[in-house]
């Protein structure tokens, strides 16, 4: 019996070998380098690219994984743009899109011939393990970047991987390897300073397991298919939203809703008193902080909302008030065009909120291209106090105009009014 | 009694000649019985005969001539009828009959509401309450503590403003009608600068009782485009006497280069906002008198009507965008 388990303990040792020990960064280079690409995008009529990531191998050999940003202007506009893939050793090749994950930034692309050993897809290890990320940064040469995990990003159970490591431009799309060669995540984006972030492996599992079901198929309507995922991802949020127990915050004479969730961090804004001030302003601001890329000049999934109060004692109400007026005005951030989305549409009437009275507005632009969509704008300002008013601006980005209204009226319904 | 008056209006000044006996010569000749110092007039230029109760004219002139009814006279004698018209070179001229009624007198009644305006004391009321809705505004729209020479600081240019076009338009008045008209003046020169002013609180007022800020733009505009050049016609029929349509003529003359600066600038508010916009175009204006006709709504109620009324016009939008595409 004894013989047995050491002859079992000798095999599996010999067995882990190749796995397990090796686990210096020219190793894993060694290992994964045949699998990883360069994924450009390039203008047809050019014929120059017009962007640069990296991508993979993975579950089948002509299979590979790239980020969704990486493809966007071929995906968004592929009239224009074509797909090609560039090996470490200089071979090039066109590449067709089958699927992506626009929510978490993922993209699945396939070629039309073998392109190497497909990459195994594993769990993230333990908070402080050493993590290799590979790419082509800035069209210089592909690279291998050690870095440490520093686990799921803790303001959102659905969020991306911290990775202390130094990730740039080009490496976008490219795999980061555990000690044993197995992708745990995504290279997506950096803040520079070794703070870097990838998505976790798990949901490109998602998307080849989609695609495994439906033999690998490409989808059909691109728009389509992103305004679903965008649609899906706003509702599951602001369900998230609805269904937590909001804790008040006391802003002037309102206590109103303050953190909705983990995800959403308010910062105080408000101006530093000073002693000649003709009035005094608390402003608070809040932000889910979360952009989902859509294309350069769209984004999508972003929720903003602020309070302002501002009060005085030394102003006659027709000046307090233009100050008041010229503080009631809401935008919304990006840069979208005529291209992108309609104009606003607004709709303004008086509510009672709280039992004071408010005028309150919702505007909203669809988008053209992704059916469904829409930027939304609430605006409630505070009305019949004549050394009073009280703001409220909302703003949701790539969202379901229904959804948004409704945390728009549940925020509204949980102000109270304390002398 | 003289047989016919010859009107001859020069640098637009009205001559008239009264004429006994024919003919009489027109020229820049010392010899002739009208003499027109323009050197634009030949040394012998007209002449004008009679025969029985007919009229004739004689052009003398082989260089700027003389043009009666829009043709040049060539020449041999034209008949005349009285009254009658016709250009001595440039120079406008009438022959007109002795006893031709002259207009009914333009007199300086002090009927209707322009009394008010020739009263001192209502002039400088006007004048005063216009620097103070100046005063107001600049002290309304200030958001720091500041003392009275601040507000001063911005009121004093507009009242230089006012002084300069009051001091043109009284010497304009002493040309024209060797009158200065200096309260007259003073009092549509003040409500030149008081009136816009108070279209634009007024519509900044209604805009909010009705929840169209549009209201306000509209205000201000009929303010710069109606109000100001009837205020200067007014001013032109009252003081200087003259008809209404050539006054308003004369009005929209004047105030044509500011008529057409605030064109610009309409044409540019409706070009961003007939266009496209990132930026969204709602209520904003927050009065603290919360006077409107709009009545207090339920927050079920208004989020129906609000995805109700976004939602069809964004539909509207989203079918006009597709028909642009589908035509490029």
């Amino acid at each position: 019996m004894l013989k047995k388990s050491l002859l079992f303990l000798c095999l599996t040792l010999l067995y882990s070998v190749p796995t397990f020990a090796e686990i210096n960064a020219s190793s894993i280079y060694s290992f994964a380098e045949k699998s990883v690409y360069q994924i450009l995008v390039i203008n047809k009529q050019t014929g120059k690219k017009s962007s640069i990531g990296s991508g993979f191998v993975v579950s089948k050999s002509n299979i590979l994984a790239t980020n969704y940003h990486v493809v966007s202007e071929f995906i968004n506009d592929p009239d224009v743009y074509s797909l090609q893939f560039q090996s470490t050793g200089g071979e090039k090749g066109s590449l067709e899109l089958i699927d992506f994950d626009i929510v978490h930034d993922l993209a699945v692309v396939r070629a039309k011939k073998p392109m190497g050993v497909p990459l195994k897809i594993s769990f993230l290890p333990e908070k402080g393990a050493s993590l290799y990320s590979l790419g082509n940064p800035l069209d210089l040469g592909f690279t291998i970047v050690k870095g440490t995990n520093n686990g799921i990003l803790p303001k959102d159970e659905d969020g991306n991987i911290l990775f202390s490591g130094s990730l740039n431009p080009g490496m976008s799309g490219g795999p980061t390897l555990d000690s044993t060669g197995n992708i745990i995540g995504i290279n997506v984006a950096t803040s520079g300073n070794d703070i870097s972030f990838l998505v976790p492996a798990e949901y490109l599992t998602i998307v080849l397991d989609r695609l495994k079901e439906s033999s690998f198929s490409a989808v059909d309507d691109r728009f389509a298919h992103s305004s679903e995922q965008l649609r899906a991802n706003s509702k599951k949020i602001v369900n998230k939203i609805l269904n937590k127990k909001w804790k008040g915050t006391r802003i002037g004479s309102f206590i109103v809703p303050a953190e909705l969730d983990k995800s959403i961090r308010c910062w105080d804004a408000s101006r530093p008193p000073k002693k000649d001030d003709l009035y005094r302003t608390y402003f608070t601001r809040c932000s889910n902080e979360d952009n989902i890329y859509i294309s350069n000049r769209l984004n999508a999934g972003n929720i903003n909302y602020e309070y302002l109060w501002l009060e005085t004692d030394k102003l006659i109400p027709s000046r307090f008030f233009r100050r008041y007026q010229k503080l009631n005005s809401s935008v919304i951030g990006g840069h979208a065009g005529k291209r992108d989305v309609t104009n606003f549409s607004c709709y303004t009437d008086f509510t009672t909120v709280a039992t004071q009275t408010f005028k309150t507005t919702v505007c909203r632009r669809d988008y053209l291209k992704f059916k469904g969509l829409s930027d939304m704008l609430f605006t409630a300002a505070m009305v019949g106090k004549k050394d009073k008013g009280f703001l409220f601006n909302l703003d949701f980005t790539g969202t379901n105009p229904e959804t948004a209204l409704s945390l728009f009226t549940r925020m509204l319904e949980k102000f109270k009014w304390q002398k | 009694m003289a047989k016919v008056i010859l009107e001859i209006i020069q640098r637009g000044v009205h001559n008239y000649h009264k004429v006994d006996s024919f003919p009489v010569t027109v020229g820049r000749a010392f010899d002739n019985d009208v003499i027109l110092p323009d050197v634009t007039i030949s040394p012998h230029h007209l002449e004008i005969q009679n025969e029985d109760d007919k009229y004739f004219l004689h052009n003398l002139s082989n260089e700027n001539g003389t043009k009666y009814n829009a043709q040049e006279l060539g020449d041999t004698p034209v008949e005349i009828t009285l009254p009658g018209s016709f250009q001595i070179s440039g120079l406008r001229a009438r022959l007109l009959p002795a006893d031709m009624p002259v207009e009914a007198t333009h007199v300086r009644d002090c009927s209707g509401i322009f009394c008010l305006f020739n009263n001192p004391i209502w002039a400088f009321f006007l004048l005063f309450s216009t620097i103070a809705m100046y005063f107001f505004g600049s002290y309304i729209m200030t958001e720091a503590s500041e003392d009275v020479f601040y507000y001063l600081d911005a009121v004093l240019p507009p009242v230089w403003i006012m002084l300069g076009i009051t001091v043109v338009v009284s010497g304009i008045c002493r040309l024209f009608i060797h009158r200065w008209e200096i309260i007259a003046t003073i009092s549509i020169v003040s409500l030149m600068f008081l009136l816009p002013q108070l279209f634009e609180h007024l519509g900044h007022f209604f805009a909010y009782v009705f929840t169209y800020d549009s209201l306000e733009i509209w205000l201000k505009y009929i303010a710069k485009f109606i109000v100001i050049p009837s205020l200067v016609a007014v001013f032109i029929v009252k003081v200087i006497h003259a008809r209404w349509l050539p006054a308003a003529g004369i009005a929209i003359l004047l105030y044509s280069p500011f008529l057409a600066f605030h064109m610009l600038s309409l044409v540019r508010e409706l070009s961003i906002k007939s266009g496209f916009s990132p930026i969204p175009f709602y209520s904003k204006i927050l009065s603290p008198r919360d006077y409107r006709i709009n009545p207090t709504i339920s927050l079920d109620q208004f989020s129906k009507e609000a995805l109700r009324a976004t939602s069809e016009e964004v539909k509207e939008m989203l079918i006009e965008a597709k028909k642009k595409e589908q035509e490029s």
